[in-house]
């Protein structure tokens, strides 16, 4: 269908450069250099037109791989959980979620907070087992990589899916062991890395909170279950952030707050949405400026790197309610 | 052109009897009930848009929902483009009316929330529904609403200050808001039972900005206490307000009658007969700025923190 639209628009571009160098040379035959400039406009337009829509082919080319990942798992919510369910590569993945969950709170070690950071060769040689322990978990992470992707293959997870439950895996462990390791030095961390990890931080002490009341009784398991909804607000979040700081590089702008990271005072906007209109204003910006016949390697970079945040971003809003299906089964379920 | 904030009473009919309630219609008999019209409030917008910009308007009562009107009601506000919120008890609202509420416009739901403890709620609210408080909690975050829940602090639940915040942050809130007790309405009949003593409401700011500390939920202190009396800077995660009734915020109550606070039953005139800007511009109006400036305000130069404090809590 897009195919025959392109060729549809080339055609109406000829037709039109044709229509116009005719008129021109009757009209002004007399004028043979403002017809000749007449022409010459005309197939700009034209080219133009083509030239647009092979930069758009470019993008499509460069992504392809992605659109194919993306294949929104086809049957409907409750079947694919259950589906998912009976597979050991799941339920491999859910036991080692779990655990992730059981791990107790205890005073972890917030740079944020103390103006420092820890880096990983002063915890290995102050804790060497703790160490020790958060390397063998990411890589188990790893690990899980060809048994999720063979779901994937089945069509019971997405691709996006699987690469930002891992990056969940690994910034909880993170959080875990070793507490926020953002650097608060002379430059400070981007709002959107901050709020990314702080999303991870609420996470977890939500998690904790949670299994912890329902231990007290203080909440029944019915309350317990809908809870999953203020734990998929932080999901959604460090999904969204993780998707715009991957592929995008993000600034400094003036107009940024740092008014999430201290969320104890009320603050009305939020990072996550700024980050959103902030690379949307990027996107335009740079999509606006490129020029795919003159752009150079790094330019041409970029521009993948924009069209391919822009269609994760537009993956993760439509697989979104599954997604939090996914994590609802992780979390609630045995 | 003056900005304005109002609380707009759409009944004066409630589902709960909390012995704390500051309803101005709970300690005046001639008070009749009340639903207003959305025909009635139709009208006080009309005539009140030519003279004040309404930045936004929050549903009350009584209990809002028990308006059948209410949808239409909101539907309205939202047309003229006025931020709407509601404050409910949470006990009506399910699914649909929560969806109904966000389609309709309301962006903020503010849901109160006096305990976390049944045999406490039973001895405040006269009921037994804490739990679908709770549910009612959950049904908005489930839509990804804003939340408030709010707490009137008395001295029958003051002792579980931090257990409210924690149960409130664990069901999703996204701000506490945390009101002492404010003698009016029918909490006048128990003033004993409930009248926070100054050590009392000092416990309670420690215990506020401990949950706040721990749970990193901003908690909003919305009756104002007086700098001069209560040394607030130790509070450091607690957000603190002024007194803006009779400035910014206005009340109009089930009549479509006017007054400077929600615990103020003193009436400024009716907004169906009268022009706002001729009612705020009253003497009455000023008088009522004027007795919030006390002496220690002007000796301390605390008075644009707190604004005075909060006029009907004093002795």
């Amino acid at each position: 269908m897009e195919n025959k639209f392109r060729y549809i628009l080339i055609i109406l571009a000829v037709a039109s450069a044709a229509v116009l160098y005719f008129i021109g040379f009757r009209r002004m035959k007399n004028l043979s250099g403002k017809k000749r400039n007449f022409f010459i406009a005309s197939l700009l337009i034209a080219l133009a037109f083509i030239g647009c829509d092979i930069s758009g082919s470019n993008a499509k080319n460069n992504n392809e791989d992605l659109v194919q990942n993306k294949n929104n798992p086809g049957k409907d919510d409750p079947e694919r959980i259950k589906e998912l369910n009976k597979t050991n590569e799941w339920k491999e993945f859910k036991q080692f979620w779990k655990s992730l969950d059981a791990i107790e709170p205890g005073v972890p070690f917030d740079s944020l907070k103390n103006y420092s950071y820890m880096p990983y060769a002063k915890a290995k040689s102050k804790d060497a087992d703790m160490y020790d322990l958060a390397e063998r978990m990411r890589k188990k992470i790893d690990a899980f990589q060809p048994g999720l992707q063979s779901l994937a293959d089945k069509n019971l997870l997405d691709t996006l899916e699987i690469k930002l439950l891992k990056q969940i895996c690994q910034s909880r462990i993170s959080y875990i062991f070793f507490g926020s390791t953002s650097m608060m030095t002379r430059m400070v961390p981007l709002p959107g890395l901050l709020e990314k990890e702080r999303s991870i931080l609420v996470l977890e002490h939500r998690i904790d909170l949670l299994l912890d009341l329902k231990k007290k009784g203080k909440i029944d398991s019915t309350e317990l279950k809908k809870t999953i909804a203020n734990i998929n607000i932080e999901i959604g979040k460090f999904s969204v952030l993780e998707i715009i700081g991957r592929n995008h590089l993000e600034y400094y702008p003036y107009d940024y707050g740092y008014g999430d990271f201290d969320k104890s005072k009320a603050d009305t906007i939020s990072v996550l949405d700024r980050s959103i209109l902030n690379f949307d204003k990027s996107y335009n910006e740079f999509m606006h400026k490129y020029d795919a016949a003159k752009a150079d390697e790094q330019a041409k970079l970029t521009f993948d790197s924009y069209i391919r945040t822009k269609m994760e971003l537009d993956i993760f809003s439509r697989i979104r309610p599954q997604f939090y299906e996914l994590i609802k089964d992780l979390v609630v379920n045995d | 052109m003056t900005e304005n904030y109002f609380i707009l009473e759409l009944t004066t009919s409630c589902n709960l009897d909390c012995i704390y309630c500051y309803n101005v219609w709970k300690e005046n008999e001639h008070y009749s009930h009340k639903n207003p019209s959305l025909e009635e409030v139709k009208k006080i917008f009309r005539n009140f848009r030519e003279d004040s910009i309404i930045i936004g308007v929050t549903l009350a009562g009584g209990e809002p929902l028990l308006n059948d009107e209410i949808f239409d009601i909101a539907s309205y506000l939202q047309s003229l483009n006025i931020k709407l919120n509601i404050t409910t008890n949470g006990i009506l609202l399910t699914q649909e009316k929560v969806l109904r509420l966000i389609n309709c416009g309301v962006r903020n739901f503010e849901v109160s929330m006096p305990t976390s403890d049944s045999a406490i709620f039973k001895k405040l609210c006269g009921s037994i529904d804490l739990k679908k408080v709770r549910a009612a909690i959950l049904e908005i975050k489930k839509q990804n609403a804003k939340l408030s829940v709010a707490t009137v602090i008395t001295k029958i639940n003051f002792h579980e200050t931090y257990d409210i915040i924690e149960i409130a942050y664990a069901l999703g809130a996204d701000y506490f808001m945390l009101n002492r007790f404010v003698p009016g309405g029918k909490g006048k009949e128990f003033l004993s039972q409930l009248k926070l003593n100054q050590s009392e409401i000092i416990q309670t700011l420690s215990e506020a900005n401990k949950a706040a500390r721990a749970f990193n939920i901003p908690v909003i202190i919305a009756i104002p206490v007086e700098h001069c009396i209560y040394d607030t800077s130790s509070f450091t995660k607690l957000n603190f307000g002024t007194c803006v009734c009779g400035d910014k915020k206005w009340v109009i109550d089930p009549w479509a009658n006017l007054r400077c606070c929600e615990q103020n039953p003193q009436i400024l005139g009716n907004l169906l007969s009268e022009n706002f800007t001729s009612l705020i511009r009253k003497n009455e109006v000023k008088d009522f700025k004027i007795n919030n400036f006390s002496e220690n305000c002007a000796e301390q130069n605390c008075y644009s923190q707190c604004g005075g404090g909060c006029r009907f809590c004093r002795d």
